[in-house]
């Protein structure tokens, strides 16, 4: 019996969120003139899970991932992941955008000083924060980082008042197009100024809330295929990082459905819509998406089939969603996958997106 | 008051047929708005008609192609003798019973207004004209079922305006529009329509209401596409919205007897809605007490879909979906006629798995509204059962 190449299955986590310790702590990033400035805390005040949004085994006397020391503990030993891509959150769309740069600004700074400098283990990268309210300042913040090695993608938030095809956001998706930084889309509210946050109103129950907000970013994906935002630039690259790749197959084949009757209206889009998935369109996993084995169309077996619907299996990429309450390992994540769906979901698809090599493994294989 | 005349409704053809396709969604209008406003209180009309654009305001949102020249409907159901598509009951019955097959149409007229009291006047008013004309004077076939109108902003004067017509022969669901000003389905608010309406054995349907100004369009929560084509492919979120709402805050635990039809907002984004339901109501039951079983089970028990418009995905791995997602007992064919996507019953039979075919064409529907097993012949018609 030979030995595998690599015995443990490489694993690149691409959703991550390192909080700061206590709330003041983003303070010590932040100039003078915004230092006495109200800023939320780091835990959303509205649609807060019961009980706090985050793992109840992690809360101390800082809040659950804080430390980089156990959180490296958790991912890197016990999970066994060999990469972890860091997305921290920026409390939301708040009311002045100026400031809301700012905090942006802060938390990318924070994440240089605490978590991607010292990190002698080289496993972590970063994402570049900003505030698309203020499209100069997000590309401002954009050019200020770009250059470091260490952020591999830019970050904005799932909230928005506009939709990410509309062309008051196309200066941000071309700055990190020309980076080669591709763009993470990750719920990020609760403090600021949010529609509602379902097409009905607001939710009654939280589950209600953390049910359907993640499936919002199909209006963002749809709005950057019809204003012709991918066509314009085809380096650009979304990632998804909230999941809601469930519901990618029925509203993309009503996208394609209706594309040769409104080519009239929208003749930049000069292909099928899905096509540009491939090209442009990334998820992170989610404890929520797929069918369950004994539940709504999820006889045994059927995941590798449902996979392959959209072609799911080469746009997803596994996400811990670490520390929130749904953090999901590995093993849930490629449960009932192939053997070559769960090497694209753990690590191949997020390999060749952020140019990762996981350990022990030569370059050439990894890009094969 | 209408200068069509009935095709062959009273020739004493009397064969009967066999049942076999159910339509569940056809858009009648009224031929005027001369005719709706003779159906409305006096004191009303001024209010609600200020303009006097009644019947057919022109749909200035979200456009349809060539919306100025089509209207959003088929160019080829203009009726020959006048009036707006869906406004000639025979000439619909030509088109759509005797030339498509289908056996009973499900009709939903759609309107909105602004105001509460327009908005339930108006409707109201819709049901007596529908009633009189597409049920009565133009329905010696027995093949138009009806849909009652009523205001989502008054449910009180909702379940009176259910009560009103309960008994009716034809009436067989309620109409309610998805688009609630933020008032998710689940809210308790709508208790007195569904109470209502379980009381009477009617289903509660939804559908857009296309005709709708932008204040009413639902605000989607991270902004508004510019384009039909992403608004419209967006849309189904509304109904997972509502159906999320009916689930987890309770709705069909406190009315056990309640069907709600989601009508032309897709349905295969069910098999995920239901998984994601599923999973969520695992992982934190605790916070949702009010919720007894698992939420795809009051789907598969409380919830219908209406198929069109039928996604143009490859026929074969269409069809492995469907049988994957396995909601055969769920879905209902609809054409949507006379509008511009209409989906023919020959076109629509092939796409389903052949073990559901016979459930969505007929069974579902008959079933839910307590359909008969034939139907009147038109002259004309073949007689042979499909």
């Amino acid at each position: 019996m030979s030995a595998p190449v690599s015995p443990i299955s490489p694993i690149i986590d691409t959703n991550v969120q390192p909080h700061f310790r206590y709330n003041a702590e983003i303070r010590r990033y932040l100039t003078d003139a915004h230092k006495l400035r109200a800023i939320p805390d780091v835990e959303q005040q509205w649609y807060q899970a019961p009980g706090g949004d985050y793992r109840q085994d992690l809360y101390g006397e800082h809040y659950p991932g804080s430390d980089p020391e156990t959180v490296s503990r958790h991912l890197f030993d016990e999970m066994g992941i060999n990469f972890a891509i860091l997305n921290p959150l920026t409390r939301g769309n708040i009311a002045d955008y100026l400031l809301n740069s700012r905090i942006c600004a802060a938390v990318n700074d924070w994440q240089l000083d605490r978590w991607l400098e010292p990190d002698a283990t080289n496993r972590y990268r970063g994402t570049i924060r900003v505030n698309p309210e203020d499209p100069k300042g997000a590309v401002a913040e954009i050019e200020r980082l770009a250059g470091h090695p260490k952020f591999v993608q830019v970050g904005v938030p799932m909230q928005s008042r506009e939709p990410y095809g509309k062309p008051m956001f196309e200066p941000i998706w071309e700055a990190a197009a020309a980076h080669g930084l591709p763009v993470a889309v990750h719920i990020n509210g609760g403090n600021g100024v949010d529609y509602p946050p379902t097409f009905a109103g607001h939710a009654h129950t939280y589950p209600g809330y953390a049910a359907f907000m993640p499936l919002n970013y199909f209006v963002h994906l749809a709005t950057l295929i019809i204003e012709g935002v991918f066509g314009r630039h085809p380096a650009l690259k979304f990632v998804f990082a909230d999941g809601g790749y469930d519901i990618l197959t029925p509203l993309m084949w009503r996208l394609d459905t209706f594309w040769l009757s409104m080519r009239d209206q929208t003749p930049w889009v000069d292909r099928y819509p899905s096509e540009y998935l491939p090209g442009h369109v990334r998820f992170c996993s989610s404890a929520l998406d797929g069918p369950l084995e004994d539940g709504a169309g999820g006889a045994a077996g059927k995941m590798q089939r449902w996979m392959d619907f959209t072609s799911k299996s080469d746009l997803l990429m596994y996400g811990s969603g670490y520390p929130h309450w749904s953090t999901s390992e590995p093993d849930l994540t490629a449960a009932g996958l192939g053997d070559e769906q769960r090497d694209k979901v753990l690590w191949r698809n997020a390999s060749e997106l952020y140019g990762l090599v996981p350990t022990g493994l030569a370059a050439k294989e990894t890009l094969k | 008051m209408t200068t069509i005349e009935r095709v062959g409704s009273q020739t004493g053809q009397e064969d009967q047929i066999a049942v076999t396709i159910v339509d569940t969604d056809v858009h009648p209008v009224p031929v005027s708005g001369q005719v709706l406003k003779d159906y409305a209180p006096a004191e009303w009309v001024d209010k609600i008609w200020p303009t006097g654009n009644a019947a057919n305001p022109v749909s200035y949102f979200y456009d349809t192609p060539d919306s100025y020249k089509t209207s959003s409907v088929r160019m080829d159901s203009m009726p020959p003798k006048g009036g707006f598509a869906g406004s000639d009951p025979d000439f619909a019955a030509k088109q759509l019973l005797l030339d498509a097959g289908v056996s009973i149409a499900t009709l939903e007229p759609m309107c909105d207004a602004q105001l509460p009291q327009a908005e339930h006047v108006l409707k109201s008013t819709y049901n007596d004209w529908l009633a009189d004309v597409w049920l009565d004077k133009y329905n010696a076939h027995g093949r138009w079922r009806g849909s009652i109108s009523v205001s989502a902003q008054t449910p009180e004067q909702a379940a009176r305006e259910v009560e009103r017509w309960a008994g009716h022969p034809y009436m067989a669901q309620v109409l309610m529009t998805p688009q609630t000003r933020g008032i998710p389905f689940g809210n308790p608010h709508f208790d007195p329509l569904y109470d209502a309406a379980s009381r009477n054995g009617f289903p509660v349907a939804t559908h857009l209401m296309g005709q709708t100004p932008f204040e009413l369009i639902p605000l989607y929560p991270v902004g508004n596409p510019a384009h039909w084509h992403d608004f419209f492919a967006s849309w189904p979120l509304l109904y997972v919205s509502h159906l999320m709402s009916l689930v987890f805050d309770g709705a069909f635990d406190r009315h056990p007897e309640l069907r709600v039809v989601f009508v032309e907002g897709g349905f295969t984004w069910a098999m995920p809605v239901m998984s994601r339901m599923d999973r969520i109501w695992e992982a934190r039951r605790a916070d949702l007490p009010q919720v007894r079983r698992r939420p795809s089970e009051y789907v598969r028990e409380h919830v219908r879909f209406t198929t069109q418009p039928l996604e143009d995905a490859d026929t074969v791995e269409f069809r492995e979906y469907l049988e994957m997602m396995d909601l055969g007992d769920n879905l209902m064919f609809s054409t949507d006629y006379p509008h511009w996507s209409y989906d023919a019953p020959a076109y629509a039979i092939n796409r389903f798995p052949a073990d559901q075919r016979e459930r969505i064409m007929r069974g579902n529907a008959t079933a839910l509204y307590g359909l008969p097993s034939t139907v009147k012949a038109l002259p004309g018609e073949r007689l042979d059962p499909r």
